[in-house]
């Protein structure tokens, strides 16, 4: 069996990493990525106390974390994109840069039924303002 | 020394059983592309016209193996990540696959949380796939991608409310005690939970509908060599995702509402006059010589000699398969349970794929805002519906002592009503709103 | 034994170097991915702990959800510039070091002053513990079940609100 311990010990160099993460980078998304490895290495020592004392509880509580976790990141990630303007999506990219219009890549790409093309125009019109 | 030899085990095993799987879903998506076409093909479609066989078949699939194998060994980082990111998809379908247990002890991975593991190797595929496109190409129309992960995700939450009826009958989520618990209470949870089964079928259908049309198209649009367009392995290997993704929906689908590896009248029990050998076991080994018999005169009549060759496989593997169902008949009843559990396993996973291509072929096609919001507005609902009228029968059934057979009668009478009431309501909305043409 | 010490090394080596290439990506979706790596690491410990509903539900919620909401969103939204990303907060140094520092030494005062005292041996859990799980979920703790429904709620609010002003 291994000792408790060392399950702490990869939740605590987990929980440093995530925090360094979070407290050094510049980027938002590199931030909530971050948090949510701290999460993660809290619930690897819930998880051993739990088995340490043969109850459930402390899956309980990680299953809780979770949870808010993952609402968490919906919530941040709204957040971050609406205050960074990001709203735009990425079909913006329809518009044929020119430069973009003579690399292989480009013409090689997936040319897309002609309903799709049509509704994602449209998808990319209604978003803009 | 005997430390050596448990992991040296432990590895041995995990590495055949991974092989095995691969193996069998290889030829599970090869037995699915040829039946999606000669069900096309049935139906007279124009795309069905030049019909892909089986050695058509197995050829594109080697030139996808070899496209795939040339990502791998590529050095630049271009190709080595799209073809990571295949993997991923690829490799969580093993995984979920490796967890359905195919009899009473024929199992690679025995997980008390299966279906709750199913359905998150399910999400890594999705992961898979997303990555892959985003990678290879980088100007990629990525809302396509989004939509179609949308589209996966909103169904499989349908399906995962489906499901759920059949986790209040049996009180478990674990793949082998809920089909204990359909061997205990002597019905499929089929008859239990219909319209459970039905919204299933309706979700898996409707969010596997674009994903895994590529694999019906024809050879013409991927160019005449698949492999020498940049990033163009991942469009086999996104349709064989799609298809390792119906076949574990057809492995769920059998082990939740069709009994899995229990035959049809599991609880009937009668003996042949004299003999141990139960009356209805021996159905299997004479359907697989009624097969052979079958296959045999089939090739003998055969004009073509490719058709011929196959047929006359067909027929071996068939007798095979008889000596095999039949000899077994005589050994410990522990090992009927293990072969025949999981002959049954197969049979009603190749009736559900056949069913499920068969309805695939007869139901339009449909733009994306339309299944996205009949997801929402109706089978979503009618869902979660559907789980507060299977545990009221339930309670119905434990509390008032309701006959199975009336209580579930009753309960699928009220989820029908309501879900036609919603139906009404989808359409009246849909014309208010003047969206769709 | 033997097999669980090599287990638990290799999943815990993985998910320490994973994290570690994580926060140090200049590429955000490398690190996405590399987030990925890390959670199935954990989930792998987790399984090794017989902790079989919270790996089920980990691959579920962390490495479905959550991760392919960053990778989504990245691949969506974020502009190309904006995805190589290797600036630091350099300011932040300073304090992070403390921060550490401060955790480091909290553990080995935790560490010193529980000197003489022995870990309890790890308890076997039943390995069938899902029934369990089950039980307290929905009978011994459900008022804590039921709370956690509450920042749920309150995120379904909060991101219809944020789509509704945007689409507004």
């Amino acid at each position: 069996m291994i000792p408790v311990e060392q399950y702490l010990v990869l939740g605590l160099v987990l929980f440093l990493i995530g925090a360094g993460g979070a407290l050094l980078r510049r980027n938002p998304v590199m931030i909530l990525m971050s948090i949510e490895l701290m999460l993660a290495a809290v619930t690897v020592n819930l998880i051993a106390f739990s088995r340490m004392w043969g109850a459930v509880n402390g899956q309980l509580f990680s299953i809780f974390i979770m949870a808010d976790a993952a609402a968490q990141t919906a919530l941040a990630l709204g957040i971050v994109v609406a205050c960074k303007g990001w709203a735009r999506p990425a079909t913006a990219t329809r518009s044929e840069p020119a430069e973009m219009a003579d690399s292989a890549d480009y013409r090689n790409r997936e040319q897309p039924v002609a309903a799709d093309a049509e509704e994602a125009d449209s998808y990319a019109e209604r978003l803009q303002p | 020394m005997s430390q050596a030899l448990e992991i040296l085990k432990a590895i041995a095993v995990g590495f055949l059983g991974a092989i095995g799987v691969v193996a069998f879903l290889l030829a599970g998506v090869i037995w699915v592309s040829v039946m999606d076409r000669r069900i096309a093909q049935s139906l007279g479609s124009e795309s069905a016209q030049d019909a892909i066989n089986l050695p058509e078949q197995l050829q594109r699939l080697a030139l996808s193996l070899k496209s795939y194998m040339r990502g791998l060994l590529a050095q630049d980082a271009g190709r080595f990540l799209p073809w990571l990111a295949s993997l991923i998809s690829v490799a969580a379908g093993v995984i979920a696959f490796a967890s359905l247990s195919f009899g009473p002890a024929v199992h690679l991975a025995d997980f008390n949380t299966g279906l709750i593991f199913i359905f998150g190797a399910g999400f890594l595929a999705i992961h898979g796939e997303v990555l892959a496109r985003g990678f290879s190409v980088q100007n990629a129309p990525l809302a396509g991608l989004a939509r179609n992960a949308m589209r996966v995700a909103s169904f499989e939450a349908g399906a995962a409310l489906a499901l759920v009826s059949g986790v209040i009958l049996s009180g478990s989520i674990s793949l082998k005690q809920i089909v204990a618990a359909q061997l205990d209470q002597g019905a499929w949870f089929f008859f239990l939970a219909p319209v459970g089964f039905l919204l299933y079928l309706a979700s898996s259908i409707a969010g596997i509908d674009t994903v895994s049309r590529p694999l019906a198209r024809t050879a013409v649009e991927c160019g005449e060599n698949p492999a020498d367009r940049p990033g163009a392995f991942r469009w086999p290997f996104g349709s064989l995702g799609a298809t390792i993704h119906l076949l574990i929906g057809a492995g769920l689908a059998t082990t939740v509402f069709w009994g899995g590896w229990l035959r049809p009248f599991a609880s009937f029990r009668d003996h042949f006059a004299g003999t141990p050998v139960e009356l209805l076991d021996a159905m299997p080994p004479l359907a697989m010589a009624a097969t052979a018999v079958y296959c045999r005169r089939v090739a003998s009549s055969e004009k073509d000699a490719v058709r011929k060759q196959l047929m006359s496989i067909a027929s071996a593997i068939s007798a095979g398969l008889f000596v095999i169902l039949a000899g077994v008949l005589f050994a410990p009843p522990a090992a009927i349970a293990a072969v025949h559990g999981a002959f049954w396993f197969l049979a009603k996973m190749a009736v559900y794929i056949y069913g499920f291509l068969w309805l695939r072929a007869r139901i339009p096609q449909f733009r994306f805002g339309r299944p996205i919001r009949a997801a929402w507005n109706f089978l979503i609902p009618l869902a979660a519906i559907n789980v507060v009228a299977v545990a009221a029968a339930l309670v119905t059934r434990e509390r008032w002592d309701w006959s199975p057979a009336l209580s579930t009668l009753v309960m699928t009478a009220i989820a029908l009503g309501i879900a036609i009431w919603l139906a009404l309501h989808d359409m009246s909305q849909t014309t208010a709103y003047g969206v769709e043409p | 034994m033997f097999l669980d010490r090599l287990l638990f090394d290799f999943f815990a080596a993985i998910a320490a170097a994973s994290a570690l290439a994580m926060v140090t990506r200049r590429n955000i979706l490398h690190a996405a991915i590399l987030l990925l790596a890390t959670l199935l690491a954990i989930g792998g410990i987790f399984l090794q702990l017989q902790a079989e509903y919270a790996f089920a539900a980990q691959l579920l919620l962390f490495a479905g959800g959550v991760v392919l909401l960053f990778v989504l969103v990245v691949m969506l939204l974020v502009p190309e510039s904006l995805r190589q990303d290797a600036s630091f907060n350099w300011k932040n140094y300073v304090i992070s070091a403390l921060v550490l520092v401060a955790l480091i030494e909290i553990l080995a005062l935790v560490w010193a002053r529980h000197e003489g005292t022995i870990w309890p041996s790890v308890a076997a859990l039943p390995p069938n513990n899902t029934g369990a799980m089950g039980d307290a979920l929905f009978r011994d703790d459900l008022l804590a079940f039921e709370f956690a429904s509450v920042p749920l709620l309150a995120t379904i609010i909060g991101v219809v609100m944020l789509a509704k002003r945007r689409t507004e």
